[in-house]
């Protein structure tokens, strides 16, 4: 809806104007991405909220990490509510830059050079409730989470974009039965695990390479509140940052080197070759109260800047703090953007796929 | 019922024994150049000053004793007449009043009845006339009645340029807006920017924001009670204007001379057809556009002395649609207001006058986006089927009392959805709709008790029964006795007059009413998407009590009329969506368990002076007031500031007769800024930022204020027809107020930022929309 008040505010003759706003200073809380999917061990990434106008630079950045959590741990009861099994998460650092993860080091330590398992991780299945507690500074913070049965799609095809001008680019569509007997929500995900561009960052040669997505980003959370029951053709766009996805996937095609492509050192009519998107579509069951947070996320960005909409707040599934712990019942595909793929076998994602 | 009605009529017949000595004087008042009825027209004796007024069909009745009396008709802009009459019988007199000889005149002969103000024992109220409007600078010269309202004391607008109405501390769903009895269920055109009201089609607006009379229900705050032109009916005539924005054209006639006549008035803007040019055939937004049309319409019969016919009907619609064919995406959004009114008046004797109507009022929303295969349509609405009788029997100058019913049939269609993607399509079994019946029964009696003290007592007895999720005779066939969702209440509503001095009056009111429906909205705003909901079991009845005492004081023989009101009004069962919650949600289904309710009050006091004589007429209205929420389930259970919470709201309005050719006219306003919720704080999920908001409300938006000016400049009459240029400047300072403030992430280098790289910028924006904006209108009348 923004989009086109913010279009009517255009019209009728709109100036802004950058003010300071004095705004109240909220208190420390923790901010949870947790996730625990069907044959995967959980992890949690844990940060900080931060002042809303406090600057953001790498050091501020970092200062949103949290090193003091004392303990994090995940677990499932019986049909009496008495704790079954546990796991107890300890905290990995990838990347310095990034966040630390707590997850299953016992489970990173046993998985093989290509990141396979020798056994399939048990603790984590469709229909088990799982809850979530955090010791930190005297606080406890808590969560739950189910993961839903698995509905998998019918199959995924590669159909040229009706609305793009490049031969190239491609739309992936998908066919889905929805079960009529439950309610579902339903978020899906996706990244390009291969893809190709010309002249990467800072580089003067003429020349393709590969530049894979980093992690996977939503294309949509909804529930099946209107197709419930029904079998439909859908599809999926590709993401993009913010807003809409609206994005198209790249089959394999050539361009020349030309200016346009490059700075500096030309070497102009040499063919670059740009190989065909690969992408892995990640199909997940997730239960209503992280529908919410997920939704409201996919949101957020819409109503800010809308004049007339009652701020939403993300509707966290946390206690006592911010953030989301979705359990996932996923499913992976892997399509190559080749024309006349059809795909009806799901994928066996590794533990690299699920971020 | 039928016990109730015989069990009145027995009292009426009593009290008409008891009158044997005194004889009536009734008829209507017209308009002696087009013989629209005039209503509210003052008709006293004016020896003892005791009199009466029309009413809203222009219908009047005064019983006073056996005698020679020398009556008074008198009307704002119109010459007053005055009849020397023998009262020895009853007597039957129409009249007309003349407008012409004000034309002529430089000087506004006289206004109403001079004390009106002082001596009814109406108190917040008003009466604003078209005319006055019409002079009045305008934004983009389109007149608007509904944003002439927001300059009365007690009564805001909901921000710049917005035309919705916020009467002391309620929400704009807590209106009454009635267009020939007809009610408006969104009465926005271009999302609340203009008003649906065609003031050329207008004859009368009263408003009223307390003491509401037992003959208006349903509505906690105010009424807006809007009537059509009839029509003229002795000559035909045409009447328009070119503006900038819109273009209007009004015809009207007799059908047959000085029995029946019509009027059709429309409107449509042309910022479609204007903006055209500038978006490219062949880009991206081709196709995208705005427009906005209403069409009124209007046919009376007078069938005989104590017969009148009237139909009238509304239509209007917005249609907005956007394409963008870079992603293949197509919106096209339409909604708007139809209503109709079938009315009869008839005159039992000359102290009983009935009007019965028939009135049907429809509302609809649609949002319908397309992009590639896949379509999806978001739709809603209310609609009504309303019959109502009203009587108003005059026995003698003590009494005016009103009686009546009203039973109005609601059918919501609160949220629907259907989709296709490819050959699927995506449709509810059946539409979800909700249907409920309203009813009402009144009684009120105006009674001078003394000469100093005036009472107005009135009775409401309300009933809403929502009969669920099934069309009504379904509801008959089987669920008839359930009783579940049944609510009925009696709403008191008394308020009083003490004249102090000939010129001094104090008043009091204090009121109770039900609203049994509910908009429901996500916005701060009324907007074409608010769904309207019925009371259920799930969803009660909103409820106020309001007080409200007031000093009243004319100066200068009536030139200058003063009043200090002050008010309290506590409101319950109002109703948000809670935190999290979506309309979609409940698509096609029943939203009941998707609210929160919590209560509201307001307090304040309201000032106005009003100068209604001599070549400078206009008022100064101040209100200082106070309105909170509570909700349990919103802002943590803490009580918050509302949205239209307005601590200083002042507005200056100025008109001057400068020659016989030019009309001066400015407008002053100033308003505390408007409480917003901005976030305090923000994190991090993935690679994205988000925000939190903890405080609703909680921040307040810098003080509106803004200067219009305005001219009309009228040249002598042609032969054939009148023109006149309107010249408006709005916001004469340009100030930049503020409209909405939002808050951005921005990079420093301008490259897509991150915050791993550390190149991103909170920063704060302040919106505003209308600097200064020159206007010229061109109105004609042949």
């Amino acid at each position: 809806m923004n989009k086109y008040l913010l279009l009517i505010s255009i019209i009728l003759f709109s100036c802004q104007e950058e003010i300071t706003l004095d705004l109240p200073k909220a208190d420390d809380k923790l901010v949870i991405e947790g996730s625990i999917e069907n044959g995967f061990p959980p992890y949690v990434i844990i940060t900080k909220n931060g002042g809303y106008f406090d600057p953001i630079d790498s050091e501020t950045f970092n200062n949103l990490f949290v090193d003091d959590i004392e303990s994090v741990e995940i677990w499932y009861n019986d049909n009496d509510g008495i704790k079954l099994d546990s796991v107890i998460l300890e905290q990995i650092t990838f990347f310095d830059s990034l966040p630390p993860i707590y997850t299953d080091i016992d489970y990173l330590t046993s998985l093989d050079e290509n990141g396979v398992a020798p056994s399939l991780y048990d603790f984590s299945k469709s229909g088990r409730t799982y809850y979530l507690e955090i010791k930190w500074n005297d606080q406890i913070i808590t969560s739950s989470t189910t993961i839903p049965e698995v509905t998998p799609l019918d199959c995924l095809w590669v159909e040229k974009s009706e609305n793009s001008d490049e031969e190239y680019e491609y739309d992936i569509r998908g066919l889905y039965s929805d079960p009529a007997d439950q309610d579902n929500y339903i978020i899906v995900k996706s990244k390009r695990v291969q893809h190709f561009a010309a002249n990467p960052k800072d580089s003067l040669e003429c020349f393709t390479a590969n530049i894979p997505d980093g992690s996977l980003k939503i294309i949509d959370a909804g529930s099946d509140i209107l197709i419930n029951g029904q079998s439909f053709e859908t599809y999926f766009p590709r993401p993009k940052d913010q807003g809409f996805p609206n994005g198209n996937y790249n089959a394999y095609h050539t361009k020349l080197c030309n200016e346009s492509l490059i700075e500096g050192n030309l070497i102009a009519g040499d063919t670059l070759v740009f190989k065909e998107d690969i992408v892995l579509i990640k199909y997940c069951q997730i239960d209503e109260p992280s529908l919410k947070f997920w939704r409201g996320l996919v949101r957020q960005v819409g109503t800010n800047g809308n004049p007339f909409a009652e701020p939403l707040n993300l509707v966290s599934n946390i206690n006592n703090g911010l953030g989301v712990f979705t359990g996932y019942g996923s499913v992976y595909y892997k399509v190559p953007i080749v024309d006349g793929t059809t795909i009806f076998s799901e994928y066996d994602p590794t533990i690299l796929d699920i971020f | 019922m039928k016990k109730t009605i015989s069990t009145i009529f027995v009292s009426l017949i009593s009290i008409i024994c008891l009158a044997q000595d005194k004889y009536t004087i009734s008829g209507y008042v017209q308009d002696e150049s087009s013989g629209e009825n005039l209503i509210g027209v003052s008709i006293y004796d004016n020896k003892t000053f005791k009199g009466t007024a029309s009413n809203q069909y222009g219908f009047y009745s005064l019983t006073i004793e056996e005698g020679d009396y020398t009556i008074i008709y008198s009307f704002i802009g119109f010459k007053s007449t005055t009849k020397n009459i023998t009262l020895n019988k009853d007597i039957r007199l129409n009249i007309s009043l003349d407008s012409d000889a004000i034309i002529t005149e430089e000087v506004i002969v006289t206004g109403e009845r001079l004390d009106k103000n002082v001596s009814s024992s109406n108190m917040s109220q008003a009466k604003i006339e078209v005319t006055n409007i019409k002079q009045l600078p305008a934004i983009l010269g389109e007149v608007d009645i509904m944003k002439a309202a927001q300059l009365l004391p007690g009564i805001q607008s909901g921000g710049e340029g917005n035309s919705g109405l916020y009467v002391r501390g309620g929400g704009p769903d807590q209106n009454l807006i009635l267009l020939d009895e007809a009610v408006v269920y969104n009465a926005a055109h271009l999302f609340g920017f203009f008003s649906v009201f065609n003031a050329d089609a207008i004859k009368d607006i009263n408003i009223i924001k307390g003491g509401m009379p037992a003959e208006y229900g349903g509505r906690l705050s105010s009424v807006l009670d809007i009537t059509m032109k009839d029509g003229n009916n002795k000559k035909y005539e045409a009447d328009g204007g070119i503006g900038l924005l819109s273009s209007r054209l009004t015809v009207q006639g007799p059908v047959q001379k000085n029995k029946s006549s019509f009027i059709v008035s429309g409107r449509r803007t042309y910022i479609d057809v204007l903006s055209k040019p500038f978006i490219p055939k062949e880009g991206a937004f081709s196709g995208s556009g705005y427009y906005f049309y209403d069409l009124t319409t209007k046919i009376n019969y007078r069938i005989s002395d104590n017969d009148r016919l009237y139909l009238s009907g509304y239509f209007g619609r917005d249609v907005f649609s956007f394409n963008n064919s870079d992603n293949g995406i197509g919106i096209e959004i339409p909604w708007g207001n139809a209503t109709g009114s079938l009315r009869w008046n008839h005159l039992f004797n000359d102290k009983l006058f009935m009007n019965t109507s028939l009135i049907f009022s429809d509302y609809r929303f649609e949002f319908n986006i397309a992009q590639q295969d896949f379509e999806l349509k978001i739709f809603s609405g209310i609609n009504d089927w309303n019959t109502k009788v009203d009587f108003l029997y005059q026995p003698n100058q003590r009494h005016t009392i009103k009686f009546g019913t009203n039973y109005t049939y609601h059918e919501f269609t609160p949220g629907n959805a259907s989709g296709r993607s490819g050959e699927v399509v995506f449709e509810a079994d059946e539409i979800f709709k909700q249907y409920s019946n309203e009813g009402a029964l009144y009684v009120s009696d105006d009674f001078e008790v003394t000469d100093a003290l005036r009472v107005h007592a009135g009775l409401r007895y309300s009933s809403f029964q929502h009969s669920g999720y099934i069309s009504f005779r379904d509801y008959i066939k089987n669920d008839f006795q359930s009783n579940d969702d049944n609510y009925r209440h009696i709403e008191p509503r008394i308020s009083f007059r003490y004249r102090l001095t000939p010129s001094s009056s104090i008043k009091g009111a204090y009121t109770q009413n039900y609203q049994y429906i509910h908009l429901a909205s996500t916005s701060s705003v009324s907007l074409p998407t608010d769904l309207w909901v019925p009371s259920s079991s799930e969803i009660k009845p909103k409820f106020a009590d309001q007080y409200a005492i007031g000093y009243f004081k004319n100066l200068k023989d009536n030139m200058y009329e003063t009043s200090i009101e002050g008010y309290y009004k506590e409101m319950t069962n109002l109703l948000e969506y809670k935190e999290g919650e979506l309309p979609e949600d409940n698509t096609n289904s029943s939203s009941d368990g998707s609210f929160a309710f919590g209560n509201g009050d307001s307090y304040g006091i309201e000032v106005l002076l009003r100068k209604n004589k001599g070549k400078t007429t206009g008022w100064i209205g101040y209100t200082l007031s106070k309105t909170t929420r509570h909700f349990d389930e919103v802002n943590s259970g803490i009580s918050f500031p509302a949205k239209y919470d307005r601590r200083h709201d002042l507005s200056i309005t100025a008109t001057h007769k400068l020659s016989k050719k030019w009309t001066l006219s400015s407008v002053f306003v100033y308003a505390t800024g408007n409480a917003i919720t901005l976030p305090s704080e923000r994190y991090i999920i993935g690679e994205n930022i988000y925000t939190e908001y903890t405080s609703r409300n909680g921040f307040r938006m810098d003080p509106y204020h803004r200067l219009d000016i305005g001219a009309t400049y009228t040249p002598k009459r042609k032969k054939n027809y009148q023109s006149s240029w309107n010249f408006s400047i709005y916001n004469v300072y340009s100030r930049k107020n503020p409209y909405f403030i939002y808050l951005a992430l921005e990079t420093t280098d301008g490259e897509d930022g991150s915050i791993q790289d550390g190149n991103l910028t909170p920063k704060a924006y302040q919106v505003s929309i209308f600097p200064i904006l020159p206007s010229v209108t061109w109105n004609f009348n042949f």
